[in-house]
């Protein structure tokens, strides 16, 4: 059998084309599992392996594009995977002539990967080796992962790839929109880094439009890969033919861009929908004389987010690494951490890419929580919300390695160091998932003094990462900065440090900034210094925070003047317009009783306790507290709510003020004093949605109604019970959807056959007040603050 | 995923040009984006079905045994060849944080996490609105908006029937027996595929197909705030 990767020093290999539109061509292709065809159909099968291979074809690729256990399953057929990929190339085996490679087609799972949707990476994975591994017992002799938008998907299945075989050669091959970026948003040149880097072995981009569209996908590929690469276009872009669609390319048309396809950086070249043998005996024709392009690739370092590739190093521009996701030191971070919550990290996401970071650093190491656990949620939520690289920092391996699993792209593991244990745990890691990594210059005799000795645990560490099969470029160094107040000596060492292991390793290195200033005051400004002194020593990236708009200056100044910024664009840019009108201080009012009427109107809860303590011992009584100040602080929030000068949330939280307030108030007297009245709730019968209900009561609880809250989905019965025993003389009932109507309905006909002394209203979404007379209501509430005044007339 | 801050704020009732927010609530609605974020389980499916046959009552989708009535849908359907059933979810995570909130006297946070909700929806539905162009391009087809049960004149009741030909539940959705949608932030909906481009054109107005005529962001010409497509009379 030929060896692929030998023939693609001396000649460009034909793929085949399309096996779905031969087999709807030959009326094979109804509504049933096209991968059941190689059991059911299996003469037809071999026949189009034949007809491919005689037109020309190196590799033709099995009919197994669906043959994962996810996509059998729509069929009912997931317990044969095995078996129809086994069918599968042994009809191609059969099929082919002599001499032509087996390649077995792995197509998408059809399901979105997290944190997009719900597939895991490890699901993914167990998947996608299932079907591999069979193929690959059945003599498979490439695997051709293809048609993939997900990176993360991908990257799943050229893993399990790997493992299941390690010795077949793998093809990853993605697909491209209109735009030049997969569906879910990948562009070409991050697709071939993050796949190259992981041990694809040919990289690729097939259906996606027709030549012209993949040729500018293929050159983009070009600049950036060391692998070979495979195209295999449409046959142009489907077109309306009557009322038929058809691919409009001919044979001839796709053989007469071969040539441009393997000018742009193609070394293999195939077609796909809409394509018979006639393409690839045209385009083997045109491409019989032609060599495969060498490889244009130069060393970078590259991390990627699955979106967007960030280039580290000298040359580059200075790219900030975002420290704060990292709850050391941070009480509500750590404090959220350990309740399994997010949120606090993804505002610090957000919020550091638009100050400025091109990298964020992602640590959630606290010593009580299930860090692998969390980590892959903190790297899940974080690349959902931000689309730049991440920075993988543990010091837990098992905790680095799931997290490079569910990472869609190359990411930076932070940290390996010089000691022995950690070379041996982290480089494995770092090249089974292909990211890059950061050195720390330190060892079990800890961070030397002199950089000549940081220098030598840097070199030792980039030598032992190159026999893991490391490329140098994709290793950083952090040459670690020390306390000046503790070790004033070493600062300059550090900075030396920079120096040595840019000239002696050209690899780009990496800084913490904030540690240098630690135990001494204005922090600020010596971080800032000595951030100057790293990148005239020609630091690459400061690790730093990036909420701190004077390193971030600095950073953008520095770019300048060691000329790494242009032409002073990006400085031109940020600097030119820049407004420094200061914002005027707000009024404060004077005494108790203003500042608790203003904290009402403002929602602001801190400290109203304490406030309402304040203004009762000047002497108001309690009543005066909630007519003259409570009250008329609702109202005025009200009508600005009315008004649209406030919106929803604001009239919540003027009522949490409130509430808070209330509260407190009722420790000093009987309840009863600010009772007004008894008011039943309820969201009808049948009706799950209660928020509006929810947001009317709190209202009218302010207002010192009591208000007795049945809950959602309330039978008739139940209200008009629960009205009786309260001789409440008001329900509010709501019910959001039409489907629940005739139930708002019969409450009330069974609240008014009781003969109650009550009144009805009635709100939600799809109500009016032509709706709420039809159903006899005696009021229709169209929002909360309505149903207070309603209140304030029926009780 | 981007939840659109102005999306959130119009649902809350934020009017521009009169609404004054203070930088505390700002970062409260940042905050309660962020968190929303976090408590998200998308997750979608759809079925396309190959046969499809209209009549001036309805639209019939025999693989699936179900007739999809009304003039609207007939509209919406009149130049499909296809159809494809749709349904998304943004799970239970979010809704049982909202009410944990309300319990915890959060109204606020609440009130502005379910917004977030209702925009997690709709953007979960529109990325598989995406893949569904993909794929319908790929056949040649061009798709249509995504009509939901409960809009203009197709009733809720078809929820059921709906969920059933898409298996909703495989995604956890449940449809109660008042045809509601469990979870809240669920969709369940209806799209063309339609051969000629300029018949599968964008919704400008989701209102014109509702008949609430008394909504606020309806009479503010805002874009609907129901999420889960339930839009109904």
């Amino acid at each position: 059998m030929p060896n692929l990767m030998e023939i693609l020093h001396s000649r460009i290999i034909v793929f085949d084309g399309a096996m779905g539109t031969m087999l709807q061509k030959q009326g094979l292709l109804n509504e049933g599992c096209p991968e059941l065809l190689n059991v059911e159909q299996a003469e037809a099968i071999k026949n189009i392996h034949r007809m491919y291979s005689k037109a020309g074809a190196d590799i033709v690729e099995t009919n197994t594009f669906g043959g994962n256990r996810i996509k059998l399953a729509e069929f009912g057929l997931e317990n044969r995977v095995a078996e129809l990929n086994a069918a599968a190339v042994k009809a191609a085996k059969e099929g082919a002539t002599d001499g032509t490679l087996v390649a077995l087609s792995v197509g998408p799972t059809g399901k979105m990967m997290q944190p997009n949707g719900p597939l895991s990476f490890t699901e993914a994975y167990k998947v996608f080796k299932e079907q591999i591994s069979a193929g690959v017992k059945a003599g498979a002799d490439i695997i051709c992962i293809e048609t993939m938008s997900d990176l993360g998907e991908a990257r799943a299945a050229l893993l399990a790839a790997k493992d299941a075989a390690s010795k077949v050669p793998v093809i990853c091959s993605m697909t491209f929109q209109s735009d030049g970026r997969t569906l879910m948003g990948t562009d070409p040149a991050t697709a071939v880094i993050t796949l190259q880097s992981m041990g694809a072995d040919i990289v690729g981009a097939n259906c996606s439009g027709g030549p012209e569209e993949l040729r500018q996908v293929i050159a983009e590929m070009y600049r950036v890969s060391k692998v070979p690469l495979l195209v295999m276009p449409n046959a142009g872009l489907p077109v309306l033919k009557g009322n038929e669609t058809v691919f409009p390319l001919s044979a001839q048309k796709m053989g007469s861009y071969a040539p441009q396809l393997v000018e742009a950086g193609a070394s293999l070249v195939g077609s796909c929908c809409g394509s018979t043998p006639e393409f690839t005996a045209a385009i083997k024709e045109a491409v019989k004389n032609l060599t495969p392009p060498a490889p244009q690739y130069q060393p970078k370092t590259y991390v990627t987010s699955s979106t967007r590739t960030v280039i580290l190093g000298s040359g580059q521009p200075v790219h900030i690494i975002g420290e704060r996701i990292n709850p050391t030191g941070k009480k509500a971070m750590s404090e959220e951490l350990r309740q399994g919550s997010l949120a606090k990290i993804v505002q610090e996401a957000v919020k550091q890419v638009e100050e400025g970071a091109a990298l964020l650093d992602v640590n959630v190491g606290l010593p009580d929580i299930d860090e692998p656990a969390m980590l892959v949620k903190a790297v899940n939520t974080v690349q959902r919300v931000v689309n730049v690289p991440l920075q993988i920092d543990s010091t837990n391996p098992e905790a680095i390695e799931e997290a490079l699993k569910a990472y869609h792209g190359k990411a930076l593991v932070n940290s390996v160091n010089g000691k022995k244990e950690s070379l041996e745990t982290i480089l494995p890691l770092v090249k089974r998932y292909g990211a890059c990594v950061l050195g720390l210059c330190l060892d079990d005799s800890g961070i030397p003094k002199k950089a000549e000795d940081r220098l030598k645990i840097a070199q030792k560490i980039v030598n032992k990462a190159e026999q893991y099969g490391i490329p140098r470029e994709d290793i950083l160094i952090d040459c670690l900065a020390l306390t000046a107040s503790a070790q004033q000596q070493e600062v300059l060492e550090t900075i030396k440090a920079v120096q040595l292991v840019k000239e002696h390793l050209g690899v780009p290195t990496v800084l913490g900034i904030s540690n240098v200033s630690f135990g001494l005051p204005n922090r600020k400004l010596l971080n800032r210094t000595f951030l100057a002194m790293a990148l005239a020593a020609g630091l690459d990236a400061p690790i730093l925070n990036p909420h701190d708009t004077d390193m971030v200056d600095t950073v953008k100044a520095a770019q300048v003047l060691n000329c790494r910024d242009i032409d002073s664009k990006n400085y031109i840019a940020a600097y030119s317009n820049q407004d420094r009108t200061t914002k005027p201080e707000v009024d404060t009012p004077k005494n108790a009783a203003d500042t608790l009427y203003q904290a009402v109107v403002n929602g602001l809860k801190d400290g109203v306790i304490p406030l309402v303590e304040k203004v009762l011992s000047e002497g108001k009584t309690l009543m005066t507290v909630v007519d003259n100040i409570l009250v008329p602080a609702l109202n005025e929030v009200g009508d600005k709510y009315e008004k649209g000068e406030f919106f929803l949330p604001q009239l919540m939280q003027s009522a949490e003020v409130v509430q808070l307030a209330f509260n407190r108030l009722r420790q000093e007297l009987d309840t009863n004093n600010v009772n007004k009245g008894t008011i039943i709730l309820a969201t009808v019968k049948g009706d799950i949605h209660d928020i509006g209900k929810n947001i009317a009561k709190v209202l009218l609880e302010n207002y010192g109604y009591n208000v007795v809250d049945l809950g959602k989905d309330v039978p008739p019965e139940v209200v008009v019970e629960a009205t009786r025993q309260h001789q409440a003389r008001l329900v509010g009932l709501s019910s959001l959807m039409t489907t629940t109507i005739p139930n708002l309905k019969e409450t009330i006909v069974q609240l008014k056959a009781a003969n109650l002394d009550c009144q009805v209203m009635v709100g939600g979404a799809v109500l009016n007040q032509r709706y709420a007379d039809m159903i006899n209501a005696d009021y229709y509430a169209r929002d909360a603050q309505e149903a207070v005044k309603i209140a304030s007339q029926a009780l | 995923m981007n939840i659109d801050k102005n999306v959130v704020l119009r649902y809350l009732g934020y009017n521009p040009g009169k609404t004054n927010i203070n930088n505390s609530m700002q970062e409260k609605i940042d905050y309660y984006i962020s968190l929303g974020l976090t408590l998200l389980e998308p997750n979608t499916t759809y079925r396309i079905f190959n046969t499809v046959n209209i009549n001036s009552t309805g639209v019939e989708l025999p693989e699936a045994d179900l007739i999809l009535p009304g003039k609207d849908i007939v509209k919406h359907l009149k130049h499909s060849k296809k159809v494809c059933l749709v349904a998304a979810t943004i799970g239970p995570q979010l809704e049982s944080k909202v009410a944990e909130l309300f319990r915890q006297k959060e109204y606020a946070g609440g009130t502005i996490l379910d917004a977030v909700g209702s925009d997690a929806v709709e953007k979960v539905a529109d990325q598989l609105q995406d893949k569904l162009k993909f794929i319908a391009k790929k056949q040649g087809y061009h798709i249509t908006w995504r009509f939901c049960s409960g809009y203009g004149d197709v009733p809720l009741e078809i929820n059921r029937k709906l969920a059933a030909a898409v298996n909703a539940e495989s995604i956890g959705i449940r449809v109660t027996n008042t045809n509601m949608l469990i979870p809240r932030k669920s969709i369940l909906g209806i799209v063309g595929f339609n051969l000629r481009e300029e018949t599968a054109i964008p919704l400008a107005n989701k209102c014109s197909y509702c008949n609430a005529t008394n909504c606020p962001y309806r009479n503010r010409s805002d874009s609907c705030a129901k999420s889960n497509g339930n839009i109904t009379q």
